[in-house]
């Protein structure tokens, strides 16, 4: 078996101080938040509805920030051989289902006010919703497929990383009636505060979120390691 | 905190701030500069169809049934409390998986420990 050849401070998770400090600066951001985006002005065409864009966006960021990671971690899984690359790609997969879900469900509820259905074929949809199945596909991947299944969702990673560049340039390369990648550079200043501060909270959150998944994951690596010295020590059968 | 993450935050707020494709593809083609996004429209000029027929709009006319009486206020709540939902599930469920496997991580140390008579690595 090939040894693991893990590149130095890839994966150290955060010191639990840092953690609750960047969990406090979450809270208050994502408690202030809800007051700026009532406070912002309503967007002339969808009105009151609109403001779902303030997390909306930030939570579709955050998918495709999980899974570009998650495709990263995974090449190098799948070519350095690092373990620890790999407990950073499966949570940061978690975290793209988890993200890419809030998306998935706030699209929706916000497309049914604005043009009148609850979903389209959109190419931007589809292309989010493949991005959210890619990565379905690899927990169950890696979760059912045996002894081939990590390196198997590794693949299928590298794939769903493949389709963030695609869900990116969609909205310009093909006609579509999802907003354009210009919405936020052109964004009234009126919205910025509120659509910024939700930005900045839910990316903490996610680095939050990671942390907590990466400690999970580790501390599973620790477990299965004692499993095996337990099972050279005949305490255990199987 | 890791390299490999912090790149991918830089990465993603680089494009949030638009590095746009889409707004070179624009100024390219000759476009206008779009408008400010939420400011009050302009009175709206009418849609010219392009050499293939397709008229821009970002509403189709099979969309426009946007006067109906569906309350906005419920869709933002939902979609807000949506979030803390799947967050708060995310965190619960972790957690417990981690709480679990510490306790499996503590018995399996101590019975090693009994049985070779030192921690084990």
């Amino acid at each position: 078996m090939a040894m693991s050849t893990d590149p130095p401070a890839l994966t150290k998770p955060a010191p639990l101080t840092t953690l609750w400090l960047l969990l406090a600066v979450t809270s208050v951001g994502m408690l202030l938040a809800p007051q700026l985006i009532l406070r912002a002005p309503t967007e002339p065409t969808m009105g009151f509805v609109q403001r779902i864009f303030y997390f909306h966006v930030p939570c579709a960021w955050l998918a495709m920030l999980g899974a570009l990671t998650c495709g990263v971690a995974s090449a190098l899984y799948l070519f350095k051989n690092s373990d620890k690359a790999e407990h950073v790609a499966v949570s940061a997969a978690e975290l793209t289902v988890v993200f890419g879900l809030i998306a998935i469900v706030s699209g929706p509820l916000w497309a049914r006010k604005a043009w009148g259905v609850w979903w389209q074929w959109d190419v931007r949809l589809t292309t989010t919703a493949l991005l959210w199945i890619i990565f379905i596909a690899y927990l169950f991947a890696r979760r059912y497929g045996g002894p081939g299944g990590r390196r198997l969702g590794a693949g299928l990673a590298l794939f769903g990383a493949a389709d963030v560049p695609m869900i990116y340039v969609s909205v310009s390369l093909w006609r579509t009636i999802h907003p354009k990648t210009s919405v936020v550079p052109t964004l009234d200043p009126g919205m910025r505060p509120a659509f910024w501060l939700s930005m900045v909270s839910l990316h903490v959150l996610f680095i939050v979120l990671m942390q907590l998944r990466v400690r999970l994951e580790r501390a599973r690596a620790r477990y299965n390691a004692l499993h095996l010295q337990a099972q050279d020590a005949g305490l255990i059968d199987d | 905190m890791s390299r490999l993450l912090l790149s991918s935050l830089l990465l993603s707020f680089v494009l949030a701030t638009g590095l746009p494709l889409a707004s070179r593809a624009d100024s390219a083609a000759g476009a206008p500069p779009a408008p400010a996004y939420g400011a009050p429209a302009a009175p709206a000029a009418k849609a010219v169809p392009d050499s293939e027929g397709f008229v821009p709009d970002s509403r189709p006319a099979n969309m426009t049934n946007v006067e109906e009486g569906i309350p906005a206020g419920p869709l933002v709540a939902t979609a807000y409390g949506f979030i803390w939902l799947a967050v708060l599930a995310f965190v619960g469920l972790t957690a417990r998986r981690t709480r679990q496997l510490e306790a499996e991580i503590a018995q399996l140390a101590e019975r090693l420990n009994q049985a070779t008579g030192s921690s084990p690595s």
